[in-house]
């Protein structure tokens, strides 16, 4: 069973009264269990729309999405699924503690499983110290690490990010990469969506390249690079 | 039920820190203690002045945790993408629904009681130390009946509210258009009693049908507002009283679920 599976996805959205924009037309790949797996393309190439069709956030015009087999429209398929939006305004009014036991809740964890692994994973993240600070006063890079904390409460299966190192700074971005390395010594599929490549090759099992909405790429990482450049002049060209 | 409590309690706790909150929650509790004062420089019967002023008070309190905070709450949950932290759990969107629903319900009653205690207590001492000939008798159980029903008016409010946000983006948009229904539903009651009267008969045919659909369409709020009942203490009519909580409950419960089914298949860009 793949932990994400895609089969011909299409999803178009309205400008105006008649003007439609195709995002995403014909996607479909499969990521298997256990695999970190990037999602590169440039900036409007449909990775964000992808991974919204993927958390139920919006739904596709045609085609078939599914996570562990299931529907992703179901609320049982995001389960196992922990997931990392793209830069969300945090409730400012809670503290960190109090964020991830929000999340938990959300999640049906009880307090007695959640203190446990809320601890853990503050500690993972370097925030232990801030726990209790509200988190209006947590910079941009404390705020992406307690997004990932929250996406991690579950120990979940399967962990889903759009754009994890954006708008971080060099430090910001290495302790992400670290943090995404230590997921993949624990067996958990990863599933993340950058444009920054060089990332994505150091870490990634296998890469999908999407340009204009389309699938151009599908494989190991190694040439990834020189395969964006080309698929780049080739889309300036047209 | 578990997911709906935790919204719910983030909902209440994410209100009473708005500052627009506190604010409105001190200039209506200074309005419920000026009430007697206001009602000093008025001609007529002192306590019924104070215990008008203070009633609606109360209502204005309720009318705007309702209606602007359950409209700006949800659209800042949308505009800021807070909401993709929520809905991406296992979670349905009708619990985010109903979790905001109780969230927004719980500070409502919150606002309303504490000015409900502040009105009580500035009635009690203008009653004790009213300077009039004849002191007239509070009806203290009416009044509490009033505050009941004030607080399911304003649950209502607050499912209007939540179906305008369940669609549209716009905090404005959903807050003018649930105060566009608040003024409509307070005053259906008034226009049917217009229809019905002598005036009522020169109105033509198409005009009056098309009343009766708004009667049946828009929340007749004026059922659900005993403030005439506590003040000049009328006499209760248990089985219209029971109809009106019925209607209340069954008119929030359609719109929660209106919204529900609009939410569950919007897209969340």
């Amino acid at each position: 069973m793949s932990a994400i599976s895609l089969k011909e996805i299409y999803k178009t959205y309205k400008k105006g009264l008649r003007q439609r924009i195709l995002a995403v037309k014909n996607l479909s790949f499969a990521v298997e269990q256990g695999e970190i797996f990037g999602f590169v393309g440039p900036n409007g190439a449909g990775k964000s729309t992808t991974i919204k069709i993927l958390m139920g956030l919006i739904f596709a015009d045609r085609g078939e999405a599914r996570l562990f087999d299931l529907p992703c429209s179901h609320p049982k398929a995001r389960a196992k699924v922990g997931f990392v939006p793209e830069q969300p305004a945090l409730y400012d009014h809670l503290t960190g503690a109090e964020f991830l036991h929000f999340a938990g809740e959300l999640y049906g964890l009880s307090k007695k499983n959640f203190m446990e692994q809320a601890l853990k994973l503050l500690e993972k993240v370097g925030l232990k110290e801030a726990m209790n600070l509200k988190l209006r006063h947590y910079s941009k890079g404390m705020q992406q690490r307690l997004v990932i904390a929250q996406a991690l409460i579950t120990n979940p299966e399967l962990i889903i990010m759009d754009e994890p190192l954006s708008g971080l700074d060099p430090i910001g971005r290495m302790e992400i990469m670290d943090l995404i390395k230590s997921l993949k010594e624990e067996g958990k599929t990863i599933f993340f969506s950058s444009h920054i490549l060089h990332d994505v090759e150091t870490v990634c099992d296998r890469v999908a390249l999407i340009v204009r909405g389309e699938l151009k790429f599908l494989g190991k990482p190694d040439n990834i690079e020189e395969t964006f450049r080309e698929e780049i002049q080739k889309w300036a060209k047209s | 039920m578990g997911k709906i409590i935790s919204i719910a309690k983030v909902t209440f706790k994410e209100g009473i820190r708005e500052r627009v909150f506190l604010g409105v929650l001190i200039f209506v509790g200074l309005l419920l203690i000026g009430s007697g004062f206001l009602a000093d420089l008025s001609i007529g019967d002192i306590l019924k002045v104070t215990q008008d002023i203070g009633l609606s008070g109360l209502s204005l309190l309720g009318l705007f945790v309702a209606l602007f905070l359950s409209t700006h709450l949800i659209a800042k949950d949308l505009d800021k993408k807070t909401i993709y932290l929520v809905v991406s759990k296992p979670i349905a969107r009708w619990q985010y629904i109903l979790g905001k629903f109780l969230g927004l319900s719980f500070l409502t009653i919150f606002a309303i009681f504490v000015g409900f205690i502040v009105f009580l207590i500035t009635l009690f001492y203008f009653w004790k130390t009213a300077k009039i000939y004849h002191v007239p008798q509070i009806a203290w159980g009416k009044h509490l009946l009033a505050f009941v029903y004030l607080n399911l008016k304003m649950c209502l409010l607050i499912a209007v509210g939540i179906f305008f946000s369940s669609f549209t983006s716009s905090a404005l948009v959903a807050f003018s258009f649930s105060l566009l229904i608040y003024f409509i539903g307070a005053n259906l009651q008034n226009v049917k009693m217009i229809l019905e009267s002598k005036v009522g008969e020169n109105i033509t045919p198409i005009l009056k049908s098309l009343f009766k659909l708004a009667y049946w369409l828009f929340p007749n709020l004026s059922l659900l507002d005993l403030k005439a009942i506590a003040v000049h203490n009328l006499p209760l009519n248990i089985g219209n009283l029971g109809l009106s909580l019925l209607y209340g409950l069954a008119y929030t419960a359609l719109l929660l679920l209106f919204a529900s089914f609009i939410f569950d298949r919007r897209e969340l860009n």
